[in-house]
This record gives structure tokens, C-alpha cells and sequence, in this order.
């Protein structure tokens, strides 16, 4: 049977029109694939940053800021069992790594030396938090001084900086506590400063004072005693199995996840990545449209080859599959290049981005924040299949667009148009 | 002429046969009537050739002759099969198989080499490269461009195109050889050759001709002569 779809003959005579030396207009294929190349290794380094940063902030948050979980309310106003007794319970839980009591509350901080102030938060956590091998301990660099001690408190960087203050300086805190006559009053005391430490998460760092428990306890309100519970990788992002454990044990207390906690910023994040997914969407079209109009372009140069091949008997479909793989072998090797040039990048950031640094540097004899960022990518590899799918279904869809529009004409009507 | 006598007589053995055949063509508005109620048969084994002025239809006529185009009322049947009921799968491969075609210009595919050119109506119909390379060839050879084989249209003379377009019009051993001018656009000297090439071939390979020319010395070389006339064909004594 003649002009049949024969991929092997199809195949042939798509890579002599797309790559031949022969080619007159080998150019404008390596012009179509160098774009395609070029946006799928722009979109795999923005994915893998994108990635890499979102993962790295909410890591952060998870470990410095909001631990895991919280378990509000733990007592449930008895007092039959104490706060250690429940950690006990809760450290016997099989997915829970560590547990933490600890107590947030708001202060003024004055520094009478350098006489600024500003608010800020508490934090009243146990001695022995700062030996654990927690998720905190890693995101935590102690740039001076020592942990909070009965007699010290410590600061976070931005805040030390704000406050002007120096290691030894004597601070005033005042925080509000039940009064006699009052609900609440104001309630001044000294404390020195210790120590100061950097999370690399600015909030946390610009408005938080890490006190020692044993000390502040007694203090601060000890019935707004929250744990903090860090869990094992499997349950971290997905908690209900423990929230409903903890429950079990502890009827009246109130558990929050840490999407809850920071509900705001975690949709903040939602959205950026949307609006990120919205703006590679786009950039998808560009593609769509460069592709269409390659297309477009082949088959205009290529239709006096069309009229020419469907005379001597090929058919319609048979001459559609050639221009179609054509432009799916252009896609092919633009995007393998795009992907290997995308993974070069993503894996050298840390390399490129100090080097381009360092060529601005000698330019402008300044260093860019930005380019002396610590970046780090994370490569998600169904993410560059659905890319690499999705560019592939938009170049069927489109060259079959633009064959089949020719193709509708009869041989001899190309021809006269020709 | 116009009349119910099919003009080249005895249709039931024709190879080709045009009964009441109309074209017109849409021109903004208009509507251009190119041939109208054309009857015309061309035995197997016979040479005719259609000559005319400019736009009286006759690369019209080769064109449905081929395949090429469809008539809008009348049928254009090709040993006993009415061209316009076939589909395109069909349609293609009789053009394949049954057709070789010479066309004035537009006739080589640029980006494959002389052999290449004349392989490719083979390798359409899905006959393996060596066998066809063989067969392309040997046909090369007989036009005398085996030096030329690998080259490619554009290093070609216009000459040396169109005789690689008569090999490939050789090639899947069609009956019918349709030739649109195909001196049209060559010198008198490549023009003499190719006239000759092609009757010699067409003789030799006992294959049935249907050639559009302007020139009478060449048309006269075939077994009949046609005259296309306000939209109607007349046998030329």
C-alpha cells in the first residue's frame, strides 16, 4: 500500500528538513531550538531556586519559630499532673522526636546604657533545650556569649543591634503578670545580657529573648506553659495521626499545627508559588507561540516540498507526521540542551552567583547582596517531566495546527500559490 | 468540441478517459470556468500531446489527469476507477504507482541529493533504500548523470533537474507519464535533450504519455496533437 504512515521514511525525511547540512534553512531550526533551549534552562533555575527557597524558609520556620506542633492548654486547669509528667507522656509517643515546654509572652526592652527600647518577645525554654539535638540547634549560630543561664538572658542578632547593646549590658524588661489589684501590671526587672545568637530567619531574630525556665517561670505566667514538639520527617507536614494521639492523652488540650501557626505567611507562600506557577505558565505560551510560529515558518518554507511530496503519492497524514516530527525532534534537542544547561546551572549556583560576584566587583567595587546570597537549588524531577511533557504536547499541538492547514489545499493548490 | 462522442475513441480500452468534465475556479466573486463539458480518452500505450494558449486550461487538464486536482461536474476515470470517489489514501497511491510526473519547474526536492530525489516515490510506496538505490541508479545512469548522483538540485543544471524528474518519474514503473512543459524553462540545446530523452524513455519503457507543450516540433513527436480551445479539446490533424 502506498503513502502509509511510515515513521522510519517520516523520521528520515524529518531530520534531513530539520538538521541536514543540506539544509538551506538549518538555521532557522537551531534559531527555534537555541529558544527552547534557552527557556527550559531559565525555567529549570528559577523551579530549583524557587524550590530550594521555599523549602529553606519554611524548614526555617518549622525549626526556630513554631517547632511542629504546639500542645496549648496542657494541664486542662488540673493540676493532678505536672508539666514534666506530660512531657514524659508525649516523649513516649513513637513519631515524636523531642518535646519542649517553653513560654512566650510580650516586653518592653530598655537599654538604660545606650537608652533605646523597643518590644519584643520572650522566650522561656529549659537550660537543657540548648544541649538537645534538635532541628533548632541546626538553624542555630551562636555568634557570642552563652546560652540563657539563671542569671543571663540571650538575644537575637537584629534585636542586639537595634538595642545597641554589648554582652554584660544589664537590660530592663517589663512585662505584664496578674496584680493584686489589677488584672494585669506592669512588672520591671534587670537582666544581663548573656548572649546572642542568629537563626538566619530575620523576624525570629530582630524581636526574640531566649530566658532560662527555671529562672522566669515563676515569673512569667507559668499556666501559659505551651510544649513544643519537634516530630519525625514522615509526620512533620502530615500530623493528624499525632494531633489525634496527643488528644487521646490529653483531652483538653489544644494542639496547632505549624501550617496553623504561621497560617498567614504558609498562604503567603501558597500564593507565591502559585503566582510563580502562573508566571512559568506564561512563560510556557512564549514557548507555545515561538513553536507555533517555527512551525508556522517550516511549513511555509517547506511547502513547495509538501505540494511536491504529496504529486509523487505521499499522503496527507504521512506528510503531516513528517513536519510534525520535525518540530518534535527540534523540541527534543532544544530541550535536552535546556535541561542539561538548566542542571548545570541549579547545581553550580553556588559557584556561578560569587564568581558573577566577584566580575561586578572588580566593575563596581561593590559586593551585590544578592549574588553573595548563600542559594541553594533543589531539582524536582516530575517537575521537569511536566515541563518537558507539556512542551512536547504544545509542539504536536501546534505544528499539527500549521501541517493541517496546509495540508487541507490540494497539491496543485499549493503549487499555484507558490 | 463539444459532443457526446468521447474525443480518442474507444473508451472501453482506454487507459484514461474524461467524460463531461467542467473546472471553474472561485476568483474573489467570479467565477472563472476553465473547462467546461470535456470529454477526452487516451489509450495505453499512446503519446498525446495537448497544446494551447496561456490559461486555456491545458495544466488543468493534467492536473485532474493526475489526481492532482478535481473536477467540479463530470468524472475523470483512470482504468475504470472515477478519480474523485477515491479518498486520499486511496488517491495517493494511485499517484504513486500509476503516475509519473514531469512538471516545467518546482520539480526536485532541495534538500536530498539527485539519487535521493528519484528513490523517494519508492521509499513512499515502502520499498527497502538498497533495492531502490539500485533501481534509482541504474536510471541515473541511463539519463548520464551517474557522475551526478549525489549531488544536489542546486548544483544541477537545469537540464541535468530535469532529467533526474524524468528518473523519478520512472521510478515506481507508473503507465502513465503526465509532462507539464517540461522544456519549458530550459535552452534549446538541454530543451532538444530532454525532448528526446523522454520520448526515447516513454518508447522504450512502453509507457502511455499525456504531454502539455507550446512547442508544435515537439508536441508533433507524439501520436496525437490536441488543441485545448474555449474550454473544449480538438484533435489537431
Amino acid at each position: 500500500m502506498s503513502g502509509g504512515l511510515r515513521i522510519p521514511f517520516a523520521g528520515w525525511l524529518s531530520w534531513r528538513y530539520a538538521f541536514s547540512r543540506s539544509n538551506r534553512h538549518r538555521t532557522a531550526s537551531f534559531v527555534i531550538m537555541l529558544g527552547i533551549a534557552v527557556g527550559m534552562a531559565a525555567i529549570i533555575t528559577i523551579l530549583s531556586l524557587m524550590d530550594s527557597l521555599q523549602a529553606d524558609l519554611l524548614d526555617q520556620i518549622k525549626s526556630v519559630e513554631s517547632f511542629h506542633l504546639q500542645v496549648e492548654n496542657i494541664t486542662g486547669g488540673s493540676t493532678s499532673q505536672t508539666v514534666a509528667q506530660i512531657v514524659e507522656v508525649l516523649e513516649e509517643l513513637p513519631f515524636v522526636e523531642s518535646v519542649v515546654p517553653f513560654i512566650d509572652t510580650k516586653i518592653l526592652v530598655q537599654n538604660r546604657s545606650s537608652n533605646r527600647s523597643t518590644t519584643a518577645r520572650l522566650r522561656v525554654i529549659p537550660e537543657q533545650f540548648w544541649q538537645m539535638d534538635t532541628p533548632f540547634k541546626h538553624q542555630l549560630v551562636s555568634i557570642a556569649g552563652n546560652p540563657p543561664s539563671e542569671v543571663s538572658i540571650s538575644l537575637g542578632y537584629y534585636l542586639y543591634s537595634s538595642l545597641a547593646s554589648r554582652i554584660g549590658d544589664n537590660l530592663d524588661i517589663t512585662l505584664l503578670r496578674p496584680g493584686k489589684t489589677a488584672v494585669l501590671a506592669p512588672f520591671t526587672l534587670s537582666v544581663t545580657v548573656g548572649g546572642l545568637f542568629q537563626t538566619g530567619l530575620s523576624d525570629f531574630d530582630s524581636n526574640t529573648v531566649f530566658a532560662d525556665y527555671s529562672a522566669f517561670s515563676a515569673i512569667v505566667e507559668a499556666d501559659k506553659v505551651v510544649l513544643g514538639l519537634y516530630l519525625d520527617e514522615q509526620h512533620m507536614d502530615n500530623s493528624q495521626i499525632v494531633i489525634k494521639s496527643i488528644k487521646e492523652r490529653l483531652p483538653e488540650a489544644r494542639v496547632k499545627t505549624w501550617q496553623q501557626l504561621n497560617n498567614a505567611f504558609y498562604s503567603a507562600l501558597i500564593l507565591e508559588k502559585t503566582i510563580m506557577y502562573l508566571f512559568l505558565f506564561f512563560m510556557f505560551i512564549i514557548i507555545g507561540v515561538n513553536i507555533k510560529n517555527a512551525t508556522s515558518r517550516l511549513l511555509f518554507v517547506k511547502k513547495r516540498e509538501v505540494a511536491i511530496l504529496r504529486a509523487i503519492g505521499a499522503e496527507r497524514r504521512m506528510t503531516s507526521s513528517v513536519f510534525i516530527l520535525q518540530a518534535l525532534m527540534i523540541a527534543a534537542v532544544g530541550q535536552t540542551v535546556g535541561i542539561a544547561t538548566g542542571l548545570a546551572i541549579s547545581t553550580n549556583i553556588g559557584k556561578i552567583l560569587p564568581w558573577l560576584n566577584d566580575v561586578q566587583y572588580h566593575i563596581t567595587h561593590k559586593n551585590s547582596p544578592l549574588l553573595m546570597y548563600p542559594f541553594k537549588t533543589t531539582v524536582d524531577g516530575w517537575e521537569i517531566l511536566a515541563v518537558v511533557l507539556f512542551v512536547f504536547s504544545i509542539t504536536v499541538f501546534f505544528a499539527f495546527i500549521g501541517s493541517h492547514r496546509l495540508l487541507k489545499k490540494e497539491p496543485m493548490e499549493i503549487l499555484y500559490h507558490e | 468540441m463539444n459532443s457526446n462522442q468521447t474525443i480518442g475513441a474507444e473508451t472501453d480500452k482506454a487507459l484514461l478517459v474524461f467524460k463531461q468534465v467542467s473546472k471553474e475556479y472561485a476568483s474573489g466573486e467570479k467565477r472563472l470556468m476553465i473547462l467546461e463539458g470535456l470529454d477526452f480518452s487516451l489509450q495505453n500505450g499512446s503519446s498525446v500531446a495537448i497544446t494551447g494558449k496561456s490559461g486555456s486550461g491545458k495544466s488543468t487538464m493534467l492536473n485532474l489527469a493526475g489526481g492532482l486536482d478535481i473536477p467540479t461536474s463530470g468524472s475523470v476515470v483512470f482504468l475504470g476507477r472515477n478519480l474523485a470517489g477515491m479518498g486520499d489514501r486511496e488517491l495517493s497511491a494511485f499517484r504513486n504507482r500509476h503516475i509519473g510526473f514531469v512538471f516545467q519547474s518546482h520539480i526536485l526536492l532541495d534538500d536530498f541529493s539527485a539519487l535521493e530525489n528519484v528513490c523517494i516515490p519508492s521509499l513512499i510506496h515502502g520499498e527497502p533504500l538498497p533495492v531502490v538505490r539500485d533501481r534509482a541508479s541504474r536510471l541515473l545512469s541511463r539519463v548520464g548523470l551517474e557522475d551526478r548522483i549525489n549531488h544536489f538540485p542546486q548544483k544541477l543544471s537545469g537540464g541535468e533537474r530535469q532529467r533526474v524528474a524524468i528518473c523519478r518519474a520512472l521510478i515506481n514503473n507508473p503507465p502513465l507519464i503526465i509532462a507539464d512543459e517540461p522544456t519549458g524553462s530550459l535552452d534549446e540545446e538541454a530543451a532538444s535533450h530532454i525532448e528526446n530523452l523522454l520520448m526515447d524513455m516513454v518508447r522504450e519503457e512502453g509507457k502511455t504519455l499525456l504531454l502539455v507543450t507550446h512547442d508544435m516540433q515537439f508536441a508533433k513527436r507524439c501520436g496525437s496533437v490536441y488543441l485545448l480551445h474555449n474550454r473544449n479539446i480538438e484533435e489537431l490533424s
